[in-house]
Order: structure tokens, then sequence, then C-alpha cells
């Protein structure tokens, strides 16, 4: 994968040209505000606000897969759903196509669902146990208006069923939720997504409901599907080894800042960022190199208290002065310009392994 | 048919360490309205030795929730059970929720999964824990208080817990307080049903290790049921594969998961991701047997790569220390 | 489908069932069944149960038993017009209110809570007496005070659907809110209408009765209220003629109980947890393991 040219130092000029990405993202911010207690009513203060993204800026092109990776509350899952605009943002834009979608008024957005499609986590609940297969897919021609007939719906749907695996398509576009398995389910919510023809698919960690076995095969699909059909994925989870196996780029969340982004490779063999690191280290293994620091004090962070200087310092067994005080950019790392990381001792290649005396 | 007794690695020559969980021919059927009745669990025996780490792995469906259940007698009313299960000496089965109530949380109790539901929002943590104790009748109000603080510490927590509500705490702190209430009454068996899917990875460490370290320190038997190798790995000395409510292989961790005998074990362990990535992803193609209808012989051989004309009968258990249940293993066939 | 299947397997809601059939179907035939006319008489005053008349006569002569037939048929027909106004209001209020939420919901269940708080046969009574006692009367007041219970359930359920994967599924697709409701909420919503309405069935026959019975029913038809009000008049009861009261009293708390027994079922179906362990007082059974569970 060819370096990614950093977004904080690109040409602030919108281009169409060959250059352009799907999507774009840049300082996207996310807040949401708090009810206010009774007593913060009566002091009329201002209520707390959750500001669960806070300035990420990413890039995806076409048949690119970009794994974004975090724990619950480092706002990955917020990113994606403001990027197609099933949350409004606070501050920040997201350009689809090099069209400005940020601001879009609601009834515009409709035309936007057939370029960007979300793949939903829960398989078992993403499906209406009422409707048969057939109608589940064709659901989203109905809601557009692309049917002009029973043929050619039919053909779309058959068409999305084979390009997901589901065949003989006749057997499967007959059958309900509660027959099909979780994997099979899960096809069914991606060909229901494809019959639009989405440029871009997010999905919402697609196989952490499935079992294991099963995994391969979802994540088999998506790989595909950028690589036939040139689709760009957006794909969130919390778990590096699903990203390290099908991602080209990994991007690194924590308290809704990205501290990481750069090819898959680098990022997991090399991990730069402190909390990379330990969550690299955190999973679980059957051998395990002893020296390795498993795990990580305190708590994962809360929107609503966010610290001074870098958010990650509470934790970081690394934590300098300049930590406490100053917001680390995200900047190129010293030794692979390809990678980003936000943090004041990226250039000292450190590692939490090496323990520093308190 | 027993299953082979596993005994820790440094009992001497001799000495037999009593199990403190024994489960024989297990079955576990569940009653559908309509009816149908599902077989869960279809024949387990498991011996477990006081102290040891048992993991117990397997994908949704595959009787290791239902088995556990079992064992503690906290089955529903639709389920039909048959076999026996020896806890601590005692007959957990003989007489229904009878006898299942002797051995509840005194000699064998479970962290569950999520566990917000496992506490009651309305008390405060620290009358959560201290109850058990005072209900078994094993120490009064003033005394459970103290142990109470003892527990809290064991786990992690600071005292102050105590005082607060499940609510006002994290995932990871709440489940390290289910963890305080599993241990108030001393039970000599932990079991834990999938004790860190909801939470994330760093928080997983955590727990992994602290019921490790626990099981170390109080000499508990664990037995940990989990579809995450990582945990399985981190966590337990001995891994015991279910698939289609039976055992197919039982060993120690490091061999069953670096030299697995069975082929459902063998291929499951390829279909998982892993973080360094030096090996492609596979997964396993079709779906288990349904569960409501009557299995013969081997219920992998469906998706089996090796099967042949042997697996129409069901295989048993074979091996020493490390056991599978597989034909073509036993008939040498090469994989 | 699978709802329907379920249901059958219970004893308790195939009873149910098999009530509220029975009273509709001979509702529905009432004029085919009824073995005497009721327009005239067939017998002497308050005569006994007897082989010409298995319910008796009530005081005018006329024979019981086509009294209740046809009684029933007006009951029933009360019932069910009254139910499906009561659940058309309330089942669209409630879908708006829970779906819609803000002030949507606030205002419904504003206005909602402002008609429960009204004493329900005080002001049918009043409206009643004000507004005429023809049956259409009737129906359309019993309606417009019954479909308050329905709001709030239904905008329970409303609630829950909403939050369900495939709901923001669609809204992820693209779907705009009518065809959410039209396509996703209602038939999910449908068993629990149906439900609704069977609940309120038995609640407006009662009510009908309770009205005919202080004398707001409809002069012009039979209907069991009529019959007991009647009965009372005419003192059924120092003549000892408890077949001119009984049999429609029982018939009533006939239906009544049916369509409990069906909603409570509908109930149950939909939400099968209700039958696990800590809410069961039934434990786990033991069984034997045979030699093909081992193969």
């Amino acid at each position: 994968m060819s370096a990614l040219p950093d977004p904080a130092t690109a040409p602030t000029t919108a281009s169409k040209d060959a250059g352009e990405h799907l999507l774009e993202v840049r300082d996207l911010a996310v807040h949401f505000a708090l009810k206010r207690s009774f007593s913060d009513r009566l002091a009329r203060r201002g209520g707390q606000v959750a500001r669960a993204v806070d300035g990420v800026s990413l890039t995806l092109d076409r048949g690119e897969l970009l794994a974004l990776v975090g724990e619950s509350g480092s706002g990955k899952t917020t990113t994606a759903l403001a990027a197609l605009r099933l949350l409004q943002p606070t501050a920040g834009t997201v350009l689809l196509e090099g069209r400005d979608i940020t601001k879009l008024p609601h009834r515009d957005l409709r035309p936007l669902r057939r370029s960007a499609q979300l793949i939903h986590q829960d398989p078992y609940a993403a499906l209406d146990p009422r409707l048969r297969t057939r109608d589940l897919i064709s659901e989203a021609l109905r809601i557009h208006g692309l049917a002009p007939s029973k043929q050619a719906e039919r053909a779309a749907v058959n068409d999305a069923l084979e390009k997901v695996g589901l065949t003989p398509v006749e057997t499967f576009a007959e059958r309900y939720p509660h027959q099909l398995s979780g994997g099979q389910r899960q096809r069914v919510a991606i060909a229901g997504s494809l019959v639009l023809g989405p440029s871009l698919l997010v999905a919402d960690e697609p196989v952490s409901m499935l079992d294991v076995s099963v995994r391969a095969g979802i994540l088999q699909l998506l790989d595909g599907l950028r690589r036939d059909e040139g689709v760009g994925i957006l794909m969130i989870t919390h778990d590096l080894a699903t990203a390290a196996h099908v991602s080209d780029r990994v991007a690194v969340m924590y308290h809704g800042n990205l501290v990481e982004l750069g090819p898959a490779r680098t990022v997991i063999d090399q991990p730069q960022h402190p909390y990379t690191q330990a969550l690299i280290y955190a999973v679980p293994r059957v051998h395990r190199d002893e020296e390795r620091v498993r795990t990580l004090p305190g708590e994962p962070p809360d929107a609503s208290r966010v610290p001074s200087g870098c958010r990650f310092h509470p934790r970081c067994p690394l934590c300098e002065e300049r930590c406490r005080r100053e917001v680390p950019g995200l900047l190129p790392a010293a030794g692979d310009p390809a990678v980003l990381v936000a943090c004041h001792l990226a250039s000292q290649n450190v590692s939490i392994t090496t323990r520093k005396d308190p | 048919m027993k299953a082979v007794d596993v005994q820790p690695s440094t009992a001497t020559a001799g000495e037999t360490t009593r199990s403190v969980l024994e489960v024989a021919g297990l079955h576990v059927w569940f009653d559908a309205p309509d009816g149908r009745s599902a077989h869960a669990v279809r024949g387990v025996d498991l011996t477990v030795a006081a102290g040891e780490r048992v993991g117990v792995l397997g994908e949704s469906g595959c009787g290791k929730t239902t088995m556990i259940l079992a064992a503690m007698g906290l089955l529903p009313s639709f389920a039909s059970v048959g076999g026996s299960v020896v806890l601590d000496g005692i007959d957990v089965l003989a007489r229904g929720e009878q006898s299942a109530r002797a051995v509840r949380w005194t000699h064998a109790a479970m962290v569950f999964q999520g566990a917000m539901s496992a506490m009651n929002p309305v008390y405060r943590v620290g009358k959560q824990i201290a109850d058990p104790m005072v209900v078994h009748g094993q120490r009064s109000k003033a005394q459970a208080r103290q142990r109470t603080a003892e527990l809290l510490e064991l786990v992690g927590l600071p005292a102050s817990v105590a005082r607060r509500y499940p609510h006002e705490l994290s995932g990871g702190m709440r489940q390290r307080a289910v963890i305080a209430m599993a241990l108030a009454c001393e039970p000599r068996v932990l079991f834990a049903d999938e004790p860190t899917t909801a939470l994330d990875v760093v928080v997983q460490a955590q727990i992994g290790d602290l019921l490790a370290e626990l099981a170390d320190t109080l000499g508990l038997a664990l037995v940990m049921v989990t579809h995450d190798i990582g945990m399985i790995a981190e966590t337990s000395a001995r891994a015991v594969v279910m698939y289609a409510g039976v055992v197919v292989e039982d060993g120690p961790t490091i061999d069953v998961l670096t030299a697995p005998r069975n082929p459902y074990t063998r291929l499951l362990l390829e279909a998982t991701p892993v973080v360094n990535r030096d090996r492609p992803l596979v997964s396993i193609p079709g779906t288990p047997p349904r569960l409501d209808e009557p299995i013969s012989g081997c219920a992998f051989a469906a998706r089996c790569p090796q099967a042949f004309d042997a697996c129409a009968v069901r295989p048993r258990l074979t091996g020493d220390g490390h056991v599978a249940a597989c034909h073509a293993l036993e008939q040498g066939r090469p994989a | 489908m699978r709802l329907a299947r379920s249901l059958l397997h219970r004893p308790t809601i195939v009873a149910g069932i098999v009530i509220v059939v029975l009273f509709t179907v001979v509702a529905l035939l009432a004029p085919a069944l009824e073995p005497y006319s009721v327009d005239r008489a067939s017998g002497e005053p308050f005569e006994p149960p007897s082989a010409a008349h298995w319910l008796g006569t009530d005081d005018a002569g006329v024979d019981m038993l086509s009294l209740v037939i046809v009684g029933a048929q007006n009951s029933m027909l009360v019932g069910f017009a009254a139910a499906f106004v009561a659940v058309l209001i309330g089942g669209t209020l409630g879908i708006f209110a829970g779906y819609k939420g803000n002030w949507g919901e606030t205002t419904v269940t504003g206005v909602t809570d402002f008609f429960l708080v009204i004493p329900a046969l005080p002001l049918m009574i009043v409206l009643a007496a004000l507004f005429g006692q023809t049956i259409y009367h009737i129906v359309l007041v019993i309606g417009l005070l019954s479909w308050m219970s329905v709001t709030y359930v239904v905008r329970a359920q409303v609630h829950t659907l909403k939050e369900r994967g495939f709901v923001s599924r669609a809204r992820s697709l693209g779907a705009g809110d009518f065809y959410i409701v039209r396509r996703h909420i209602l038939p999910h919503v449908a068993p629990l209408l149906v439900a609704q309405t069977v609940l309120t069935v038995a609640s407006a026959v009662f009510f009908e009765a309770a009205l005919a019975f202080i004398g707001l029913g409809d002069p012009a038809r039979v209907s069991w209220g009529t019959i007991i009000e009647n009965a009372f008049l005419h003192s059924a009861v120092s003549a000892g003629a408890w077949w001119a009261i009984v049999p429609p009293g029982v018939c009533i708390a006939l239906v009544v109980l049916g369509s409990f027994l069906v909603g409570q079922g509908v109930e149950e179906a939909m939400n099968p947890r209700l039958g696990s362990a800590h809410v069961s007082p039934k434990s786990f059974s033991l069984r034997r393991a045979t030699a093909e569970d081992e193969a």
C-alpha cells in the first residue's frame, strides 16, 4: 500500500480529480449533550458533554479495507455512524466521493444511502423475522424505487445472493431468518446492502457475534467484495486479530482520538503508540513471551471526562510531564512516514515493555 | 464409558487426588412446546481434580453451558437430565432441585456472562456479596461484612466498592464483584460461563488473569466455558473441546492447541484469527447438526474432511492423558 | 405462523378460543338457531326448563333459549364493534406515541391519562342519557371509553420494536418513518392488536350488560343485559325463576373468561421467557438415557 498523505498537511482545495478519496473525514467531532442534573439546572450550569469523537481525520479509497480498531468508549462506532450521516456530526467535514455530506438536509440523505451502506453487528437482530430472504434483500430496492418489475427485482435479488455465496439462490431466497445460521444471516444482510450497488460499506463488528468457524467465510466475502467489486470497506472491530487478517490499513482509536494509523502489517508487527502496544499484548495467545506486559492499569475511558493533554496519559506507563500538558498531534512516525502516531515519545521508539521506574 | 482421569502432574505415585467434580454419562434434553425435544448434552463424562483449571471450548450450541448449568442443577422446568453429577462428594441430581440446592454456592458457584444481569440493581454491592454467607448460615452479619472486605481485596477492588450500587461500577469492576460474590461461601469449584465475552480486550486479560490467580491461591477448581481459544490458552491448564453435545477432545491445553488430535479441534484452530497472521484463515463449511433430530454416528462427519465409513458409529474418547474421539485418529489415517 | 401453532399447544388457550369462537358463531347464526321467535310468547310466563323449553321462559312466556341466542347476536355485535372502535383509536395513538416519542408521545399519554381518570360507567350513563340509546350510540360510547389501555400496551411494544435491529437496518437502508411503521412495526404489533381486541370484546360485552341493566340499553333489541334487566323488572327473583337470570349471566361470564384465556395465551406465546426456571415453580425433571441415546 502506498503511503497516504497526512490529512493535516493536505492541500485544502477539494478536488474531484483522480486523486479523490472515496471517503474523507476531516477533524470530525461528535459530542453528545448529557442530561443535566437538577442541581446543575439550579446553578445554571451547562450540562456535561460526552465528547465521543474529538477530531478524527482519515481517508478511505475504493477497493481498500480500513480497520478502525478500538475498545468500547473509543468512539469508533460513533465515527463510522457519523461518516454515514446516521449520526449528526458536531463539527468537522465528511466527504463522500468528493461531495461534502456533512450538512446535507434530511431529505437529501436518502439518495446518499445508495452509495454508502452499513452492515450491522448483530445478524440475529438485523433481519425482520417475518420476512423471507428475498423480501429482506429487495427491501432496499423498494425503498428507493429501483425495482421497475418483478423480474428485475428477482434478478437483482438472485444476483446479490450469488455475490454473497448463498447458493442455490432459489432455496435461500425462500427461507426465513430462523431457518438460517448466523453466518448465513450476515450474508443476507450484506446482500441486502449490495443490491443498491454501494461504493462504500461500513461493517460494524461484522463477525463478533458469529461462531469462530464461520468468521473466516464472512471476512473472505468482504475481502472478495473489495477486490472484485472495488467497494471501499471501513471495518469497525475491537479484535486486532480480525483486523490483521483482512485489512490493508489499521486505524487505532482511543477515547475519541486516533492514536495510530498506518499499513496493517506495520501497525501490528511494530506498534509505535503505547496503547496499540498494550492492545496487541493483551490479545490472548497460545505461546506467550513472558516479558510482555499483559494488562494496562485503570479503566476504559469515560467520554464525559476528558483528561488534559494526551488522553491516554492516565494509563500510560511511559507518561511524562509533557504528556499531561500537551495534546500530541497525529504525525508521521520517525522511522516510517506511512505510519501516523499521536505520541510525544514516538520518535524515541519506546515500548511499554520497558518499564520505567516510578 | 468413563473418561480417563486426568491427574495433575504433581501427584506423587500412589497418591490419588480426589476429584472435586465427577460428571458421568450426562444427558440433557430440552422440551419445546410443540412436543419436540432437543438433545443438548448427549453423554458427557468429565472429571475435575481439586485445584485444576479446565477450559471447556466450543461454539454456540455445543452444550458446554448446558453442561455446567446441569452440574449446578440450574436447568429450567422444561429440561430433563440423565446421568450423574457428583460435586465434592454430593450427588447433585439425585433428588432434583432439592439435592442441587445443597451444593449451590457452598460447594460450587458460578460466574455468569454479563455481570450486570447477575447483580440486583437495588442493593449495594457489599450486601450482595455478604448475603450468601448469611443465608447459608456460615457467618453472622458482622463476620460477613469483614469477609466481604477481604474478598474485595482478593479480587482487586477498593473497599469503597462495598457501599456502591452495581450501576456505578464499570464492566470490569462489576465482573470482579460478581467473582467476589461467587467466592463468598468458599466453594471448591468455580464455574465461569463466558466471563469475559462482553468486556474489552484489556479488561478481558485482567479478569482472565484474576480467575487463574484465584484458582491457584485458593485451591479452587476452575471450570471455564468459552468459545475464545485465546482465553483458554492463557488461563487453563487443561482444555476440553465439545461439539454437538459431546466431548471430542480432552487434554493439557498446550497439547490440544498445538497438536490437536481431533479434526474439529484442528479446523477450529485454523479458523481462529491470530494477530501474527502466520497462516490463511479457514472456515468450516456446513453447520452443526440439529439437536432436535437424532444424530447417529459422529456428529462432525458431515463436515469432516477425514470422514469415512467407520464414522457412521459414534467414536469414543481414546488415548492417554490427551484423549480424542475420532475413528480416523484411531485407525491412524493421515490428516 | 409459528405463533399460531404454539398457541394451539396450550390447552387453556384452545379452551378460550373455542369459547369465543362458539359464541361468535352462535351470534352470527342466531336467526337460524333460535328454536322459537322472540317476538311471540310460546309458553306460560316463567315456565321452568323442560323438554320444550330448554331454559324455560321469561315473564312474557318467550323462550329463554331463543332470547339468549338472539341476545348473543346483539351482545357480541356490540362487543366486537366497540372493541374495533377502541382498538382502532388506541392502536393508532399507541403506535404514534411509541414511535414518535418526544412531544407527540407526551401529548398522547396526557390525553390518555385524562380519559383514564374519568369513571367510565358514570360517563357512559351520562352520554347515553344525553345522546340516546340506540345500539350505535352504545357502541360509540363504550368504544370511546375503552381505548386507553390499548394505547399504553401498544405504545410499550412499539418502544421495544423501535429499538430492534431490523428497524435500525431499515433506517440505514434509507427508509422513511411511514415505510418503517407499515412494513416493520405494524406486522409485529398485529398479534398484540388481535389480543387487545379480544380482551376489549370482553369488557365491552360486560359494559353493555351493565348499561342495559340500568335501563340504558337499546330498547328495540334483545341483548344479554336487557334480558337480565327485564327479569329483574318483572320480579323473576321473587318468582324463583332463576332460569330467567342465570343463563345470560353465565354467557357473559364465559365470554369474559374465554377472552382472557386467549389474551393471556397470546401474551405468553409472544413472550416465551415466561416459561423459564426462575419464574416457574417447577424444576427440571430426571430422565434415564436409553441405548439409542448413546448411539
